[in-house]
């Protein structure tokens, strides 16, 4: 390979781990996914004092984040150690810490206004009214049974440097056993109508749960699908429910099978983009781009532009602008969570 | 300590400002004080839901004791 080559895959490096996040975005829109993950960009904001470019925290991610932690650190104390209300005391302390001081952006939407740290805390006490940790409806067998996290190799696909396998990693809130069948859990934060059909027949065919199911039973957990616990957060109010989506062996094989396609597909827009771009200094000018831009419903998705249209997609010469409107920051399945 | 009064939007943004700054710096969260607080903020949120709905309410009414337009003066 040339000195060029070497740095193009450096620039433009292929990820050795996908997980259902990455998978996501190459299915919404596959350009999408090249300009976060191959490139790493990540939408960033000047500070006016500084002039350094930062990331802006996003405050669903943040909410979500810091509610998840809370409800891993309850469920992990009750299980050591037995005492719902010091469980829940522990996790409340986790989530504070979780939060941090860090102010985060104005508000844009009543669904962010709603997500403040009040809310959090009352969430996080009011989720375990109504999924007591005693209620053997929402039995958890042990602390290996919380946070339940792997990767396995995808099958027939080998990384294009290294010649090694590409794995597929997960992780999920816990493994739960109700009556003595094993399903996977959980718990997605939300603004949709948690007692809806509308909300429990999302989650049907969610590859990320068939994921999940699949890298749980490459592990020899026989889970037989997922519990998804929804907490609707309102404005002065808090909703939650339950949908139970099974999988069984015909889910896991389709959604296998079609992995495995798409992760090859993945590989050669891939390939034809480092061909394409080694002998132009590694900028892409002339479209089609390999990784195709959607052109539509992508570019405003779950109610937001998406943040490679001002500066990206909707200019003849992004390598201009971006380096003013991102910083290189990779996602990492594998990586734990930034409090550990 | 359990006679703080967590009545207001203030005090309880005050109240839980320290509790954050305890757990930043490693301490324990007081276990009354942080049940006293999530009392507050849930008395809070249910007054705030009984005030939106009261005023839906008296908006209704007043929409109801319009007179009606008489549709045959329209035309």
């Amino acid at each position: 390979m040339t000195a060029s080559g070497s740095l193009l895959l450096e620039r433009f490096p292929f990820p050795h781990v996908l997980d259902n996040t990455m998978y996501e975005l190459w299915k919404t829109c596959p350009h999408k996914f090249f300009r976060s993950t191959v490139q790493g960009l990540k939408a960033a904001q000047r500070d006016p004092n500084t002039g350094a470019l930062l990331t802006v925290k996003n405050i669903h991610l943040h909410f979500g984040g810091a509610l998840a932690r809370g409800l891993e650190v309850t469920r992990k104390t009750y299980l050591a150690e037995g005492n719902q209300g010091d469980a829940i005391q522990d996790g409340a302390a986790a989530l504070l810490a979780f939060w941090g001081s860090e102010p985060l952006p104005p508000p844009t939407t009543r669904n962010e206004e709603n997500k403040t740290l009040e809310a959090c805390l009352l969430a996080h006490d009011e989720y375990f009214r109504a999924f007591p940790l005693d209620d053997p409806q929402h039995h958890i067998p042990s602390p290996d049974h919380v946070e339940v996290s792997g990767t396995a190799p995808i099958p027939g696909v080998v990384h294009p440097f290294t010649g090694e396998p590409i794995l597929y990693a997960g992780r999920f809130d816990a493994i739960t056993s109700r009556f003595g069948v094993l399903r996977g859990l959980d718990d997605k934060t939300t603004s949709d109508n948690v007692d809806s059909d509308r909300w429990r027949s999302k989650w049907t065919l969610a590859g990320q749960f068939t994921g999940y199911t699949w890298l749980a039973q490459q592990y020899g957990f026989p889970i037989e699908g997922f519990l998804v616990h929804g907490v609707q957060i309102l404005k002065a109010s808090l909703k939650f429910g339950e949908a139970i989506t099974p999988r069984t062996p015909f889910h896991v094989n389709t959604w296998l099978a079609q992995l495995c396609f798409d992760v090859q597909m993945m590989l050669r827009q891939y390939g034809a983009f480092i061909q394409s771009v080694e002998d132009d200094n590694g900028e892409w000018t002339d479209p089609p781009h390999p990784f195709a831009q959607r052109l539509g419903d992508a570019c405003f998705h779950y109610m937001r532009k998406c943040s490679f249209l001002d500066d990206v997609c909707d200019t003849p010469r992004p390598a201009d602008f971006i380096p003013n409107a991102f910083v290189v920051e990779r996602w990492n399945p594998l990586a734990r969570s930034i409090d550990e | 300590m359990t006679d703080l009064d967590l009545s207001n939007d203030l005090d309880r943004q005050i109240e839980l400002q320290d509790l954050r700054t305890l757990v930043l710096s490693g301490k324990a969260l007081p276990p009354e004080r942080f049940r006293q607080l999530l009392n507050a903020i849930r008395e809070g949120r249910d007054n705030a839901q009984r005030l939106a709905s009261a005023s839906k309410k008296s908006a209704k009414k007043t929409l109801a004791a319009k007179t009606p337009i008489d549709l045959s003066t329209l035309f």
